[in-house]
């Protein structure tokens, strides 16, 4: 491989591991210990040396995807096995996302919530349920389509359809109005 | 008041939320090593797991940058290719227009052009030749040189 290449080559790899970071980041995974400076260098290493044993390979995106999700997974392991250290709250978190801590009535608030929450998404039909549910987990519709193999528009209508109910269920019980 | 918001509480951290295999995942993400009821059943499991969730949301994020970083390798890739192959396609190219470049010198001077086919106008359907159109040939005389000089003699 001649050396402007190697170079391109690892400006390449090294545009795609800022944007790992950014996602890592912007998914907050640091609340479970991962480190976004230590998941965008592996990747590069490991991407890299790929390219360091076979000069030739294409690096095909499903193969880029799945040194991604193992450099990931290996981490969130490795953080799960060091002793437990007291991580930030996530400033996703509502009502009291500018506290630092929560008190005990509203935690066990937020538990009998979730509680409720999980029992009207379970009432819903498993073709509803799961698209309501990767919302919930913040998928943004096209993905929820790719994922589960469905137009963007029956995502979209699924999703807002199990929604409008999960939210009738839930004043219905008594909990009140909630946002999406 | 503030209403309480069903995604933050649903993706609250969980005890006992464990990572998958990178395996398990992928197969959900590329939808292979099982029948569509298991990958639907395992994309019903990671839509209750916030941390599986949010692993998979990193890399279906990431699809369009890893497709990029891909398109990109190939592309530094191909020239290397071409200056290899190329020398191969270039000799061939070469021979065959000295080939056909030397067929019609050698033929040029018996074939007949088609000025030569003494058509009556009035019996031909056409002629394609401009070479006796009367513009050219004025512009011939005009081409003429005044002066030659020949250096043989």
């Amino acid at each position: 491989m001649d050396p402007a290449t190697q170079q391109r080559l690892q400006a390449l790899i090294a545009q795609f591991s800022r944007k790992v970071r950014l996602q890592i980041e912007s998914n907050r995974l640091d609340q479970h210990g991962i480190d976004a400076d230590d998941i965008e260098q592996e990747v590069r290493i490991r991407l890299w040396k790929t390219l360091e044993r076979d000069p030739k390979a294409e690096l095909p995106a499903s193969y880029v995807q799945k040194v991604v999700v193992s450099t990931l997974v290996d981490a969130v392991r490795r953080a799960q096995a060091r002793p437990v250290e007291q991580l930030p709250e996530s400033d996703e978190t509502w009502t009291d996302w500018q506290r630092e801590t929560r008190s005990p009535d509203r935690s066990a608030g937020d538990a009998q919530h979730l509680d409720r929450i999980r029992e009207c998404l379970d009432a819903l039909p498993v073709r509803r349920r799961v698209p309501v549910q990767l919302y919930l987990q913040g998928y943004a519709l096209q993905e929820i389509a790719e994922l589960s193999d469905l137009t963007l528009d029956a995502a979209r209508k699924l999703v807002y359809r199990g929604l409008e109910e999960t939210k009738q269920r839930l004043r219905a019980l008594g909990l009140g109005e909630f946002d999406d | 008041m503030t209403k309480p918001s069903m995604s933050a509480l649903y993706r609250q951290e969980r005890v006992d939320d464990h990572v998958w295999d990178a395996g398990r995942l992928l197969d959900v993400l590329h939808g292979s090593g099982g029948s569509q009821d298991f990958r639907h059943d395992d994309l019903a499991l990671l839509a209750e797991s916030p941390l599986n969730a949010k692993l998979m949301r990193i890399a279906v994020a990431l699809g369009p940058d890893a497709a990029a970083l891909s398109s990109g390798v190939q592309q530094l890739h191909q020239p290397t290719v071409a200056r290899r192959v190329r020398p191969a396609w270039v000799a061939l190219a070469a021979s065959l227009t000295a080939a056909a470049l030397l067929v019609s010198l050698r033929s040029s001077p018996d074939v007949a052009p088609s000025a030569q086919v003494n058509a009556v106008p009035g019996e031909s359907i056409s002629n394609l030749s401009f070479e006796t159109a009367p513009s050219v040939a004025a512009k011939k005389a005009d081409d003429a040189p005044i002066f030659v000089a020949d250096f043989d003699t």
